[in-house]
């Protein structure tokens, strides 16, 4: 691996040579230049060119990733979660919608999301699919609810054990997919 | 308006002391802005102009978002104090047109196809205008992209050739603009060679054009060097690690 | 805010067809790169109400010009010059994508390139539509109106102001005294000072090819566009690219088609001039 600063448009090899990777792309001229600025890229075993950002910008999500979001609207089988973060990047504010399939809750069986999330709570997930609105799952315990309100007096909700919370104010007491990372233990 | 001035003296110079092929002193700046996600501070002369960019995002309004790319929002806008006398801030029809001519200069650098549903928004604030508002800002625009992370086929770097006194000049101002025969805003992406924008107001015979073209060229390369100059100012710092 | 606009999804399944007929040489519609759509110009659809008027066919697309004429005080910084403006309403009877309201970027874009091609081409003289400098002058409304909308509104529609413009007439002056006019608009005098004659030509690119007048479709899947005006002393008077971006060598080809068809329009134009 070889390592050099680029800028955008600049020429880094010719299409015989070198596969065009990320940040990169192939011109009519025959060569492969650089989109982004960041730094050059050489995989001589898969002779892949690309280029690294110098900053994790922008914040549109890729697989893998990690965001926090807002639980918007909810049903049995699918939750809509708006995306106001994406963790790792550059960015302050990121604003994308993501689909929350029942299927890919948790790794045990849910019968419904009602049983697993509520509406307003934030939850963290990771990025399946590579375009708005984003496929999230929610499975293992990185992973799941970060904070939650009472369904029934809407105060915030404490950790009782890892799989329900605890109203702090009515007493309450609700069933949650809970990620390790929930705010008030 | 006072009689027309005197725009190339006997020794060949312009009225602010220039040569025809020479630009005015140009200053940029990347990563200006606190919130934007990327932002650009470009001064040629006396014009001064900001730009930011937002996104790629969801913006509220998902029903003019496409499928298959990201959408680019553009807003040229003069600031009420940047004009001799003082601007209404609602949009003029001028504002309307170069907001378009840029949006589609800029859309044309962009990838947009990597981010389908979203909206790439870029706003370029003109905080005085001296001639060549337009340029500066296109040329802000295209470093507040890059400084954004968007990705792009190459910067672009504008410049306002114009005929003055019959003579063609690089980088005109506001005096050569009102007095001249002929100002042409070019905008190019120097590396692969593509005119982005490109506007003609005025007269100019066929030779006349050709002369200007190469001019603008010669200028615009100046001014890529620069961008490039200005972003590395920002970034190179960050391959040190 | 100017935002990238929604494509329809026809133009989109067409051009498949579009591109592989222009790899072997031709249009869809049998014009070859370089022809126009054929064109009529109708001198005064308007007579009564309006000062001039034209109606250019340019292909399915029509536009029709309307000019009014009044008196204004001339701006400030202009007192020995008459006013002209010109505005352009695509009105939603042409086109099902058109709503109604202030006009858009679009029309905007196509009134502020023939303004300039006219005014930068000095092809009306202003300065002689003073009747008292810095008090009276003329004032000259040249309001394009498309009618229906396949494509190139810019070049029909600077044809039809050109039109409307030469065949326009002042209302008659009937007095000035002690700084006051009187006009009477009912009786139509003197034409308008026409110095030169101006047209557009608008050339797209397609599939790395360049083609002249481009109808809707092509119009809408083109990389680049760019309007380009001449006028009867065959100089350049104004160019509006929008769209992608263009080589410096497809720039200079673009201009140089666009001279030579423009002579074709000034032609056609001075042609049917002649018949009134």
């Amino acid at each position: 691996m070889k390592s050099s600063p680029v800028s955008t448009g600049d020429k880094l090899a010719t299409i015989e040579e070198f596969i065009a990777g990320p940040g990169t792309y192939q011109w009519i001229d025959g060569y492969i230049r650089a989109s982004i600025l960041g730094v050059l890229q050489i995989d001589l075993a898969q002779r892949v060119i690309s280029v690294r950002n110098f900053r994790s910008k922008p914040a549109y999500p890729k697989p893998g990733d990690n965001v926090l979001g807002v639980v918007d609207s909810l049903s049995d089988d699918v939750a809509f979660i708006d995306i106001f973060l994406v963790e790792n990047r550059d960015v302050k504010s990121a604003k994308f919608t993501g689909v929350l399939h029942v299927s890919q809750v948790s790794d045990k069986y849910v019968k419904s999301l009602y049983e697993a999330l509520g509406l307003g709570d934030i939850v963290r997930a990771r990025v399946l699919s590579s375009r708005s609105p984003f496929q999230l799952t929610t499975k293992t315990n990185q992973y799941g609810v970060v904070m939650a309100f009472c369904n029934k007096c809407g105060s915030i909700m404490k950790r009782r054990d890892s799989e329900t919370l605890l109203c702090t104010s009515c007493g309450s007491i609700e069933a949650r997919k809970i990620s390790l990372k929930y705010v008030v233990k | 308006m006072s009689s027309r001035p005197t725009l190339i003296g006997e020794n060949g110079l312009r009225h602010d002391h220039r040569r025809p092929d020479e630009l005015r002193p140009i200053k940029m700046e990347v990563g200006v802005l606190k919130n934007a996600d990327g932002s650009a501070l470009v001064e040629f002369g006396n014009t001064k102009v900001i730009a930011a960019v937002y996104g790629p995002r969801e913006p509220p309004a998902k029903y003019m978002l496409s499928p298959e790319k990201a959408i680019v929002r553009c807003r040229y806008h003069m600031a009420p104090f940047s004009t001799i006398e003082r601007k209404s801030p609602a949009p003029s029809r001028r504002e309307i047109e170069l907001s378009k001519v840029i949006r589609e200069a800029l859309e044309s650098a962009i990838f947009t196809e990597l981010f389908p549903r979203s909206a790439i928004d870029i706003f370029i604030e003109v905080l005085q205008a001296d001639g060549g508002t337009r340029t500066a800002g296109l040329t802000a625009a295209s470093l507040a992209l890059a400084d954004a992370g968007v990705p792009m086929r190459d910067l672009i770097a504008a410049v306002a050739v114009g005929k003055v006194d019959g003579v063609i000049v690089l980088d005109i101002d506001e005096v050569e603009d009102e007095y001249g025969e002929a100002d042409m805003p070019i905008g190019i992406m120097p590396s692969i060679n593509q005119v982005v924008l490109l506007q003609l107001n005025g007269v100019m015979t066929r030779e006349e054009f050709d002369i200007a073209m190469d001019l603008a060229m010669k200028g615009v390369s100046e001014i890529y060097r620069l961008q490039k100059e200005a972003l590395s100012k920002k970034y190179m710092l960050y391959t040190e690690e | 805010m100017s935002v990238t606009p929604m494509q329809p999804p026809i133009p989109k399944l067409k051009k498949e067809a579009i591109v592989s007929a222009l790899k072997k040489g031709n249009r869809v519609d049998g014009r070859s790169f370089e022809d126009f759509r054929s064109i009529t110009i109708e001198l005064n659809p308007i007579p009564k109400r309006s000062n001039g008027s034209a109606l250019v066919k340019l292909g399915n697309t029509s536009v029709l010009v309307g000019v009014k004429i009044g008196v204004e005080r001339p701006f400030p910084d202009r007192p020995n010059e008459g006013v002209l403006q010109v505005h352009a309403e695509f009105v939603p009877l042409a086109s099902p994508s058109f709503e109604p309201g202030p006009p858009d970027e679009n029309a905007v874009e196509v009134a502020r390139v023939i303004d300039r091609c006219l005014r930068e081409s000095k092809s009306i003289d202003l300065g002689e539509l003073v009747i008292v400098p810095g008090k009276y002058s003329w004032s000259i409304y040249n309001d394009i109106y498309l009618l229906d909308h396949d494509g190139n509104v810019t070049d029909a529609s600077t044809l039809a102001s050109m039109a409307a413009l030469n065949v326009a007439k002042l209302p008659k002056l009937v007095s000035v005294e002690n700084d006051q006019v009187r006009i009477d608009y009912s009786t139509m005098d003197k034409p308008l000072p026409v110095k030169l004659n101006v047209v557009t030509v608008t050339v797209v690119k397609i599939g790395g090819y360049i083609l002249v007048d481009p109808n809707l479709d092509e119009e809408i899947l083109a990389e680049a566009k760019a309007a380009i005006g001449i006028d009867s002393n065959g100089r350049i008077v104004g160019i509006q690219k929008s769209g992608g971006g263009l080589s410096v060598s497809e720039v200079r080809y673009a201009v140089d088609i666009a001279i030579k068809k423009g002579r074709e329009l000034l032609t056609l134009l001075e042609k049917t001039l002649k018949t009134v």
